[in-house]
């Protein structure tokens, strides 16, 4: 079976976490408990090529003590660059994650999911830059909470990674 | 694709250039390319020849470097199978060189397990230290992971775990490098010495790198790192075959699946070196129980040895059938039929201590030679007369005795013969030594005649006497013979007159009349007497009585054989 190797990255706190246990274990859990390092997990999508095996790599969020960490980047076949939309700062972020993983990795499939929008009322986006990500990167609108769209994203970014 | 910072050697090519760029200041001949130990033969080169070598030189040497910078990478991954057995090569030199040391000092030691192993090393060609190192060391690989380095993503898995969990093992074996690559070495981009192993729990985890893969081996317990060197070799010959395959991965390992063939070499394992205990005791069981089965087969031959000798022995004495026999490894046993004639069976077989039972039933052989021996054991058994000497023979129709025995010797052996279920026997060559005597008696009593007075019933003068001799003889001749156990009685005879007449009886009559009266009176004895008449020539012939001799009168006993006469 074909597999992938994906790397979910994004501000602390955005749900990065959440997102994986819910692709992959169809959970969710409102307790925050920062990821340390890496974590990895699997789960086997269907292609319009086949099934594929993604590689998922949780890595600890961005924030003042701790910057990206590119190490653990390299070889990936996927990006997913997690914004969460009740804090437009992790919009900027993404924006600069974005930027640079264009230029180290231009030929990796790139996707970003703007996640917990079940907290509708708390939406915090500029809608101005929201739109200028889309025109460079497909968008999903995610809630790890309630699982909406989750699914769809990450088997849109399967599809993408060919 | 690492791209690493240009190194020291651009920095001394861009030395060379400097030289390069002031060729003035130096003679030409003085650059160190011909051979220095050998000025004069550089002094023979011609100046021509010298000016293009200088001319090429920087040329070929930054062109050389250049190629070796900008695709350094690319040459030190396809030198690495090689690089890595050169480099492998002079290690195990080095570490045979430590363990032959070694060796020596333990050379001395002699024990059994050391003589094995002295044998291994030699058969394997390896130290005998390197050997005692690895036997003593106990492990297992576990696993063995082949993992691509860029990725993390598994190509191949060798070991037992579950499909899912070997990605995610793969994924944080990466992650783990990753880690220490970014924390520990040079920083991102810069090369440093790869993570080579570490600890998970009690498992120790060997990370070999290769050019495209690593290989993370799991291994519980004390692998000896000489086996290091081993999973390179597999690491190497994979790179060596599957080198574009593992180049061009991408996450489809189905181009990749023959390498798992490869990893299974790699789970390795020593388990305790069970001899210490158990093949000492099982040894010693299969001792004890090949001893056993030895003794008892050797029992056993000796049994069927034994059981033959008495057998054969058997088989030799006359008489003896045997009805049954069977012998194992703890028993010989024989049920024969012995003729009384086989005599003491037991005592001819001498079976001292032998195993052997002989159980003897009596029977009577018909065999001719057994009914003599009956016959002769019989015989020697009786207390016989010292008189007695008999004989058997075998004749070709029954048994025959000869010899000579008293008359009741005769009688007892006639009388044991049929009590021996021997009826065809022949006594006739036997001499009655009684009736020998006894004849030799009759005859003389038979000639003590008494003569008559011719036509008269009176004994002549001078003959009275004779009554009483006759008397005497008749009486001691009864006694003897009944003491041999034979009868005796005697009829009185007369010679017969010239003519029988009428007359002739009468006085013969009285005469018996006469004879009977006085010999009775004389005390004759108890034995019967009876009148029998005129001598038969016969008898007279064999008294040998002169022709003159008439009306004597003639006591014939019985065993001059003529009772019947009339
Ligand atoms: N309402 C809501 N809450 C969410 C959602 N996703 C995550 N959360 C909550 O957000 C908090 C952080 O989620 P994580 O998944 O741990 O975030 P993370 O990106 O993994 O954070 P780091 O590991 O620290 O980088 C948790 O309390 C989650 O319960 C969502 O879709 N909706
Ligand atoms: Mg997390």
């Amino acid at each position: 079976m074909q597999q992938r190797k994906v790397c979910l990255i994004g501000s602390f706190a955005v749900g990065k976490t959440s997102l994986l246990q819910r692709f992959v274990f169809s959970r969710f859990a409102d307790k925050y408990l920062t990821t340390v390092g890496v974590k990895i997990d699997r789960k086997i999508v269907p292609t319009s090529r086949g099934s594929v095996s993604l590689i998922l790599w949780d890595l600890a969020g961005e924030d003042e003590f701790q910057s990206l960490q590119t190490a653990y980047l390299r070889g990936s076949a996927g990006f997913v660059v997690v914004i969460d939309c009740t804090r437009n700062e992790t919009m900027q972020q993404a924006r600069a994650h974005l930027e640079f993983l264009d230029e180290e990795f231009p030929n990796a499939a790139k996707t970003i999911f703007v996640n917990k929008v079940d907290l509708e009322n708390a939406w915090d986006l500029e809608q101005q830059e929201l739109s200028s990500l889309e025109k460079l990167h497909p968008v999903h609108r995610t809630s790890a909470k309630t699982g909406a769209n989750v699914e769809e994203a990450f088997h849109d970014l399967a599809e993408a990674m060919g | 694709m690492h791209d690493r910072p240009p190194s020291e050697l651009p920095s001394s090519v861009t030395n060379r250039g400097h030289r390069e760029e002031a060729p003035s200041s130096e003679p030409v001949d003085a650059v160190p390319l011909a051979p220095t130990e050998n000025p004069e033969g550089s002094a023979l080169l011609s100046a021509r020849d010298a000016r293009l070598r200088d001319a090429l030189q920087p040329i070929l040497q930054s062109s050389i470097l250049n190629y070796f910078e900008s695709g350094s990478q690319r040459i030190v991954d396809s030198l690495y199978p090689l690089i890595g057995r050169a480099v492998r090569r002079s290690v195990r030199e080095s570490l045979q060189a430590l363990a032959q040391s070694v060796d020596t000092t333990m050379r001395d030691a002699l024990t059994l397990r050391r003589w094995r192993w002295r044998l291994e090393a030699k058969r394997r060609g390896i130290p005998l230290a390197q050997l005692i190192l690895e036997k003593s060391l106990l492990f297992r690989v576990e696993e063995v992971f082949l993992i691509h380095s860029e990725t993390g993503l598994l190509i191949a898995h060798a070991g037992a775990r579950a499909d899912d969990s070997r990605d995610l093992v793969s994924g944080m074996f990466t992650a783990i490098q990753d880690f220490v690559a970014d924390s520990f070495g040079g920083g991102a981009g810069k090369a440093s010495d790869p993570l080579g192993r570490f600890q998970a729990g009690d498992q120790d985890v060997w990370l070999l790198h290769g050019p495209h893969a690593y290989m993370a081996v799991v291994i519980s317990g004390n692998a000896p790192s000489t086996y290091r060197e081993d999973f390179h070799r597999v690491l190497e010959e994979i790179h060596e075959r599957f080198g574009r395959e593992l180049s061009a991965f991408e996450g489809d390992p189905e181009p990749l699946e023959r390498v798992g063939l490869l990893l299974d070499d790699c789970l390795l394992e020593r388990k305790k070196d069970v001899p210490t205990r158990s093949p000492w005791l099982f040894w010693v069981i299969a001792g004890v129980l090949g001893l056993i089965l030895l003794g008892f087969f050797a029992r056993m031959l000796w049994m069927r040895h034994e059981h033959g000798t008495v057998r054969s022995r058997l088989q030799e004495i006359p008489g003896v059938v045997i009805v049954e026999e069977s012998h194992g490894w703890n028993h010989s046993t024989f049920q024969v039929l012995a003729d009384p004639g086989s005599g003491n069976v037991r005592a001819a077989l001498a079976l001292g201590e032998s195993p052997s039972r002989v159980e003897i039933k009596p029977y009577y052989s018909l065999e001719p030679e057994v009914m003599a021996n009956r016959l002769r054991l019989a015989l020697a058994q009786r207390d016989a007369d010292p008189q007695d000497a008999l004989t058997v023979s075998v004749q070709s129709d029954g048994l025959q005795v000869a010899g000579k025995a008293r008359h009741r010797s005769l009688e007892e052996v006639k009388a044991l013969a049929t009590s021996l279920n021997l009826s065809q026997v022949d006594f006739s060559k036997v001499t009655n030594v009684d009736q020998q005597v006894h004849v030799a008696e009759s005859v003389a009593l038979a000639k003590q005649v008494v003569r008559f007075l011719p036509n008269q019933a009176r004994v002549i003068v001078g003959d009275g006497e004779q009554w009483r001799v006759l008397a005497e003889g008749m009486r001691t001749l009864a006694a003897n013979s009944q003491e041999a156990g034979m009868a005796c009685s005697y009829r009185l005879m007369l010679t017969r007159p010239a003519e029988v007449t009428a007359g002739a009886w009468a006085l013969a009559a009285e005469r018996f009349r006469v004879a009977e009266a006085a010999l009775m009176s004389q005390g004759r004895g108890d034995a019967e007497v009876r009148p029998g008449g005129w001598l038969p020539p016969s008898l007279r012939a064999r008294l040998e009585f002169p022709d003159d001799l008439t009306d004597a009168l003639v006591v014939i006993p019985s065993f001059l054989g003529s009772q019947n006469a009339p």
